[in-house]
């Protein structure tokens, strides 16, 4: 009977782990390779000019289907303490409670959720990013450049460039909006490695 | 900038001190004078929200950052203050408001800190914890009595905090205690020369909560300097200190020497702080 009992427990934990999980879309898996890929953005500053600055810490892992662009998808983690705009006293300032609040959220996330095939070379990605405890959908213009290996390691890389607009105050950042531009550009010029 | 300042000035205090004038005087004559001079002090936290949502626009429901969530700590604090007042709740609740908010504020504005204890975590909480009790049991010493002493003290410390806060560490939160401080400088027009109204729950829960929810913010999500907030808190000894000097409790010259009292630990405050933030003083952007 305990026998029995043990087997089911086992049999409904294995469909749980197993079963039940969403089936993985085709595609290969590729690592950012990250000393190549770089997340920038860049904000009008009181007409005058604009700012840019980057993020230095990231992780994050594509699923690419170059035969069916439809079936891939993105997972992105972004530290915000890792913001560098070149200028060390605004970095700080970016780090604190007036805008990216890093200590309280250390970490930004993008997650796609739907990917559109608009050309030969282009897509457009749509997603959800989720900031300052805020999640919203953001779409992003995607070019894939190159799909090859490398001549000398010889391991398969892909290289995409994505740009996109959001709006700061959307995620609750809301301090000094006339000074500093409510929409935000965002450019990523991502590398990655197939594992 | 200069457009920029004068927009924050307007809006976070100026704005805040019309408000607070209108409302405590609305207050007043709608209620009565037993309940309405009670119930007026609400207008203290209902003034700050004005300014809160002129300067950064009124938080989503339901908040996510600790700046959101301020808002409606404020706005709670003032409606069940307000309730209170109506209700006369009397001294009997002054201990239970000066233990229960101040943990019900840094629990909920550190809820990702308790979710993750470690001692890192939990020393500045309960740290945060045990200097909430004592500004709120502080300033609710006349929370039915007519008294100018708390709308000081809560001026006084608003003011220290923004400047602490303006000394790189949060440009939002030194605009919030502007509001703060606006918002209690309207609730003290009516008290002075002549106090005519208690600082009651109404202005402890609502002010005074807009008051350590901002400190609570700053210690644990900025990088103000923490021993320059702590020397903040020598502020809510001022009527100890001031009641020495010669001076009839309930005249008009008490709350002025209870706010040249305060003076000090916000001089020494800023110097700290400007002393740690070293070249890094002013807000970059």
């Amino acid at each position: 009977m305990r026998l029995r009992l043990l087997f089911a427990i086992f049999a409904v934990a294995a469909f749980v782990f197993t079963g039940s999980q969403a089936p993985a879309k085709a595609g290969d898996m590729f690592a950012l390779d990250k000393p190549h890929t770089q997340i920038k953005f860049s904000v009008n500053r009181g007409g005058w000019s604009r700012v840019a600055g980057w993020f230095e810490k990231f992780d994050g892992a594509i699923n690419f289907d170059q035969a069916n662009v439809a079936n891939s998808s993105v997972e992105a983690t972004i530290s915000t303490a890792s913001i560098n705009t070149g200028f060390a006293k605004r970095d700080a300032h970016l780090r604190s409670p007036d805008f990216f609040n890093a200590k309280e959220f250390p970490n930004m996330t993008f997650k796609s959720t739907k990917v559109e095939k608009t050309g030969a070379k282009t897509g457009k990605m749509m997603g959800n990013l989720t900031l300052l405890g805020v999640t919203k959908p953001v779409t992003l213009e995607v070019t894939f450049n190159r799909l090859a290996a490398h001549p000398r390691n010889k391991k398969t890389f892909a290289g995409f460039t994505a740009r996109g607009k959001i709006k700061r105050s959307d995620y609750g950042m809301t301090f000094i909006l006339k000074a500093v531009s409510d929409e935000v550009e965002i450019e990523i010029q991502a590398l990655s490695v197939k594992k | 900038m200069d457009e920029i300042l004068t927009a924050a000035l307007i809006n976070g205090v100026a704005i805040p001190i019309a408000v607070a004038i209108l409302l405590t005087g609305a207050v007043r004559f709608c209620v009565g004078k037993s309940r309405g001079s009670l119930a007026s002090g609400a207008s203290i936290g209902i003034a700050f929200l004005v300014g809160y949502a002129l300067l950064l626009t009124w938080p989503a429901f339901p908040p996510r950052s600790s700046g959101q969530k301020i808002a409606y700590i404020v706005l709670a604090g003032s409606v069940i203050g307000f309730l209170i007042d109506l209700l006369r709740g009397g001294r009997s609740l002054r201990i239970l408001a000066a233990v229960i908010w101040p943990a019900v504020i840094v629990g909920w504005l550190g809820w990702r800190q308790l979710t993750n204890l470690s001692m890192d975590t939990a020393v500045p909480l309960a740290l945060l914890w045990l200097a909430g009790i004592f500004i709120f049991e502080r300033m609710s010493e006349t929370v039915e009595k007519v008294s100018s002493d708390a709308s000081v003290l809560t001026l006084a410390s608003a003011i220290g905090a923004s400047l602490v806060a303006l000394i790189g560490a949060s440009g939002s939160i030194a605009q919030l205690y502007g509001a703060v401080a606006g918002a209690t400088g309207g609730f003290l027009l009516w008290n002075w020369p002549r106090a005519r109204f208690p600082f009651a729950y109404g202005a402890l829960l609502g002010g005074g909560g807009a008051l350590f929810a901002l400190a609570a913010s700053l210690t644990l999500f900025s990088d103000a300097s923490r021993l320059a907030l702590a020397v903040l808190l020598l502020i809510f000894l001022a009527p100890s200190v001031a009641r020495r000097v010669p001076v009839k409790e309930a005249s008009a010259l008490s709350p002025i020497a209870i706010g040249v009292v305060a003076i000090a630990p916000v001089a020494v405050a800023v110097a700290i702080a400007l002393s740690i933030a070293g070249d890094s003083f002013e807000l970059p952007l």
